[in-house]
C-alpha cells in the first residue's frame, strides 16, 4: 500500500498498482515494497486528487504503455483511444478539467494528461476565430488592416464558392 | 526541444488574457449586452494556467484548419504558431488527418495547411467536398496552377515536382497500406482457424468447398475493418461457427439426398426388372416408378437407417405383391377418369362409352412440372405427392422431389375445346372421336412464330396434332412465343374450306388478329366472310390471350361456347380439385 498527503492535508491510501501508474510516485517508492512514510504531493488538492485515484482504479488492468523516447514527434505517439468510461469521467467543470490535467502532468500520468488534453482540443475544434476569441475571453490585438485584410480573404473565398 | 521564442510569445499571449481581463472594451461590451453569449464563453479562460508544454500537448490534438483559426484569433497566438519553433505541432496536426499528402518543401506548414483546407484560392475548388484521399492531391494542384499563375512566385519546376513527389508519396503509402492490411487478415485468418480447430471444427474446414482463405478472409472483412485484433477475431469467431453450422447441415442433408436417391434408383431396377421378366403385354399400363417408393413396404426399405447398404435384393419383396398392387392401381385410375370426364365433358355421358375412348382429344396439364399429357397418359401421370407419409421428413422428400416432376393433382386444360369445336366444324361427333379419328382427319398445324414464311415458302413444316399440341407447349419455347404463337390449322381436302385453301381458323392472334385475318384472306382470293370470320372479330383486345391453346382464356371461346357448356367446364375444374374425393364417391 501506498500512502500520499495532498495540499489540503487529506490523507489518501492506494494499491501499490494503482499508486504506480503516476510516475512521480512510482519514482518516489523507487519501484519496490510497501511505502511506510506518506508521500507529499503538496501540487494536488484532495477534490483532484481522488479524480485521479479514481482514474487510475479504473485503469489498473490496463497493459502498461510502451516507453516512447525522449525527443520523438508528437505525431508518432500512439495516444490510447478513449472509451465510453473516459468520456463520462472528463465531462468535469473547466477548473477541474484544468486542474486534473495540471495534476496529470505533475504527477507524470501520460494517458490521463493525453485524455486531458484531447478533451480541452476537442472543445476548439470547429470554432471560428471570433468564437475562439469569446471562448478565451482574450482581444485580437490585430489592427484595422489586419482585420480587413483578413475579412477580405474570407469575403472572396465565399465568392468563390458561392 | 527549443521553446524560448514560444516562451516570449506565451508570456505576452498571457499578458493578453490579464488585460482583457481587467480591461473590456466597450464596444464589445456593447455586443455582448445585445447578443446572449454562447455556452462556452470564457470557457478556456483558463488555458493560460497551463504550462507551455501541456499547451502544445492540446495543440498538437488539434487539426491543421483548427490552428489557422486559432492562429487568426489573436495577434499573440500568431506570433506563437507562426514561429519555426512550432512547426512540430503543425506537423502533428497534419498527421491527426489520414492520408493528407506530406507537406511540400517549398511551403511552410502553415502555408500548406492553409493551401490544402482554407477556401481561399483563385479558383474555383471542385474538390472541396470529396472525401477521398487524393482530394486533397487534386486540390492542392489546383491551387498549385493558380498560385503559380497569378504570384508567380513559385520557381518553375516546382509544380512538377510537387506533383511527382505527391504521387509517389501517394502511391507507396497504398501499397504499404494494402500491405498491411494482407498481412493483418493473413494472421487473424491462422488465428481464427486454430481457435476453430480447438472448437473440433477441423473436419468441416478440411471439407469446405471453397478455399478457407477467401471464405474466413469475408467472414473476418464483415464488421471488423478498423476494429482491434481480439474484437475482430471474436466477432468472426462467431460468425464463423455460425457458418460452419450451415456448412455442417447442409452436407448432411446432401449426404442423404443422394443415399435416398441411390435408394429410389435401385427400387426402379428392381421395378424394370420385374416388368421385363413379365412383359408389357401383360401390364400394358404401368404406373411412373416412383409411385412404388410410397408403398408401405418399399417406403420401409428406402427409408431404413443409411449405414445399411440397401441392394436390388432388399426389393424382392415386390415381386409378390405386384400383380395385385398393379391391377387395384389401373382400376382406380380408370374410375377416376371416368369421374373426370363425366364432369368436365357432358353430365350426359353414354353409359356404353369407354372412359379411354373418350379421352381422345383431352389434354391434360400437371400442376406440379407443368408438362401436358393427353388424357390416355394422363391417369399414369401421377407421383410425388405432397401429402405423403413422408411429408415431414425434408431429406427424404427432397430425393423424391428430385426423382420425379410430377403430381397426383393434375390439372384440367380445355384444349378439349378447341379441339372439340374443329370435330364438330368436321361434322365429326367429338365424344366417339378417337385418336385414330383425328389421325384420319389429317389435321396439319403450322407454327407462325417459328415459320413466319410458311405461306410464301416452298418448303412447308407442318405438324400433325400431337406434334403440335407439343410444340405449345414446349416448356422452353414458351417464353419467347408468348405474344406471338399463331397456330393455323388446316384440314386438307375438306369440302368446307376448299374455297380458302384450308384455311380454317386462326387462334391467338393477339393484336395482330385483324391484320393477320385480312391478310390470310387476300392471300386466298376470300373476298366475302367466311362461314367463321365473326370468330375473328370477337377478339376482345383487353384480354389477349397469352398463348396457344389457351382457349378458355381466349374471347373465342366465348363465341364458340354457350353458357351450358361454360358451366359444365367449371364444374369440371373444380371437380378436378380434389380427384381422391371424386374417386371415392
Amino acid at each position: 500500500m501506498v500512502t500520499v498527503v495532498v495540499s489540503d492535508g487529506v490523507t489518501f491510501t492506494m494499491e501499490q498498482d494503482v499508486a504506480f501508474q503516476c510516475g512521480l510516485i512510482a519514482d518516489f517508492a523507487g519501484g519496490g515494497g510497501d511505502q511506510e512514510e506518506p508521500i507529499p504531493i503538496q501540487a494536488v488538492n484532495s477534490t483532484v486528487m481522488r479524480k485521479v485515484i479514481e482514474y487510475c482504479e479504473h485503469h489498473r488492468n490496463d497493459p502498461p504503455q510502451p516507453e516512447v523516447p525522449e525527443g520523438t514527434p508528437l505525431e508518432r505517439k500512439d495516444r490510447r483511444g478513449r472509451d465510453a468510461w473516459d468520456k463520462q469521467f472528463i465531462q468535469v467543470e473547466q477548473e477541474l478539467l484544468f486542474e486534473i490535467i495540471l495534476a496529470a502532468n505533475y504527477l507524470n500520468i501520460k494517458p490521463l494528461l493525453d485524455l486531458g488534453c484531447s478533451q480541452v482540443a476537442e472543445m476548439m475544434k470547429g470554432k471560428t476565430p471570433a468564437e475562439i476569441q469569446q471562448m478565451f475571453n482574450i482581444v485580437n490585438g490585430f489592427t484595422a488592416d489586419e482585420e480587413a485584410q483578413n475579412g477580405e480573404g474570407e469575403e472572396k473565398a465565399r465568392n468563390l464558392n458561392s | 526541444m527549443s521553446t524560448t521564442f514560444a516562451d516570449v510569445a506565451f508570456e505576452r499571449l498571457r499578458e493578453a488574457f490579464l488585460v482583457y481581463d481587467t480591461e473590456p472594451t466597450r464596444a464589445r461590451a456593447t455586443a455582448r449586452a445585445q447578443r446572449p453569449p454562447p455556452p462556452w464563453t470564457g470557457y478556456l479562460k483558463d488555458i493560460h494556467s497551463l504550462p507551455v508544454d501541456v499547451l502544445f500537448e492540446i495543440l498538437s490534438n488539434l487539426e491543421p484548419v483548427n490552428l489557422l483559426f486559432l492562429a487568426r484569433s489573436s495577434r499573440d497566438f500568431r506570433a506563437l504558431l507562426m514561429s519555426k519553433n512550432t512547426a512540430f505541432v503543425w506537423s502533428a496536426a497534419r498527421h491527426n488527418i489520414p492520408d493528407l499528402p506530406p507537406c511540400p518543401s517549398f511551403l511552410s506548414e502553415p502555408a500548406y495547411a492553409n493551401l490544402v483546407f482554407r477556401p481561399e484560392c483563385h479558383v474555383r475548388d471542385f474538390f472541396l467536398y470529396t472525401d477521398s484521399p487524393y482530394a486533397y492531391f487534386f486540390r492542392s494542384v489546383a491551387k498549385r496552377v493558380a498560385l503559380e499563375s497569378s504570384c508567380g512566385s513559385i520557381a518553375q519546376g516546382t509544380a512538377e515536382d510537387a506533383l511527382t513527389e505527391w504521387r509517389t508519396w501517394a502511391e507507396t503509402s497504398h501499397e504499404q497500406a494494402t500491405a498491411q492490411r494482407l498481412a493483418t487478415e493473413e494472421s487473424r485468418i491462422q488465428r481464427l482457424s486454430k481457435i476453430l480447430e480447438e472448437l473440433g471444427w477441423k473436419d468441416v474446414i478440411d471439407g469446405l468447398e471453397y478455399p478457407r482463405h477467401q471464405t474466413f478472409t469475408s467472414i473476418l472483412r464483415a464488421g471488423a475493418q478498423n476494429s482491434q485484433e481480439e474484437d475482430a477475431l471474436k466477432r468472426a469467431e462467431t460468425r464463423a461457427v455460425r457458418y460452419l453450422e450451415q456448412v455442417k447441415i447442409r452436407r448432411r442433408r446432401f449426404d442423404h439426398v443422394q443415399r435416398y436417391t441411390e435408394r429410389l434408383g435401385t427400387m426402379k431396377k428392381a421395378v424394370l426388372a420385374f416388368r421385363r421378366h413379365f412383359g408389357p403385354a401383360i401390364f400394358p399400363l404401368f404406373p411412373r416408378y416412383n409411385e412404388f417408393a410410397v408403398l408401405p413396404e418399399v417406403e420401409q426399405i428406402i427409408t431404413s437407417p443409411l449405414s445399411q447398404d440397401i441392394t436390388l435384393d432388399a426389393f424382392s419383396c415386390l415381386a409378390p405383391m405386384m400383380p395385385r398392387y398393379l391391377e387395384d392401381w389401373r382400376r382406380e385410375k380408370v374410375h377416376g377418369l371416368e369421374a373426370l370426364l363425366r364432369y368436365s365433358i357432358d353430365s350426359e355421358l353414354p353409359e356404353d362409352v369407354h372412359a379411354i375412348d373418350l379421352a381422345v382429344g383431352q389434354f391434360l396439364q400437371c400442376g406440379v412440372c407443368d408438362s401436358v399429357v393427353d388424357t390416355q397418359r394422363a391417369p399414369f401421370h401421377t407421383c410425388y405427392e405432397p401429402l405423403s407419409p413422408f411429408a415431414g421428413r425434408s431429406d427424404y422428400e427432397l430425393a423424391l422431389k428430385q426423382a420425379t416432376k410430377s403430381s397426383h393433382e393434375i390439372h384440367f386444360r380445355p384444349l378439349t375445346d378447341f379441339v372439340r369445336n374443329l370435330l364438330e366444324q368436321c361434322g365429326q361427333d367429338y365424344r366417339r372421336t378417337t385418336a385414330q379419328d383425328m389421325d384420319q382427319l389429317k389435321f396439319l398445324f403450322c407454327c407462325r412464330k417459328c415459320k413466319p414464311d410458311y405461306w410464301t415458302s416452298e418448303a412447308r413444316e407442318v405438324l400433325n396434332w400431337q406434334a403440335a399440341v407439343h410444340h405449345a407447349f414446349d416448356r422452353y419455347l414458351k417464353a419467347e412465343r408468348q405474344y406471338h404463337c399463331v397456330l393455323e390449322v388446316m384440314q386438307e381436302d375438306h369440302p368446307l374450306f376448299s374455297v380458302a385453301e384450308n384455311v380454317y381458323t386462326v387462334v391467338n392472334s393477339g393484336r395482330h388478329a385483324e391484320r393477320d385475318i385480312d391478310w390470310i384472306l387476300r392471300e386466298h382470293g376470300v373476298e366475302d366472310p367466311i362461314e367463321h370470320r365473326d370468330f375473328f372479330f370477337n377478339f376482345d383486345q383487353s384480354c389477349l390471350p397469352r398463348r396457344a391453346f389457351l382457349y378458355h382464356q381466349s374471347p373465342l371461346r366465348e363465341a364458340v361456347l354457350d353458357k351450358g357448356e361454360r358451366e359444365s367446364i367449371t364444374k369440371g375444374f373444380a371437380a378436378l380439385v380434389d380427384l381422391s374425393d371424386m374417386i371415392e364417391t
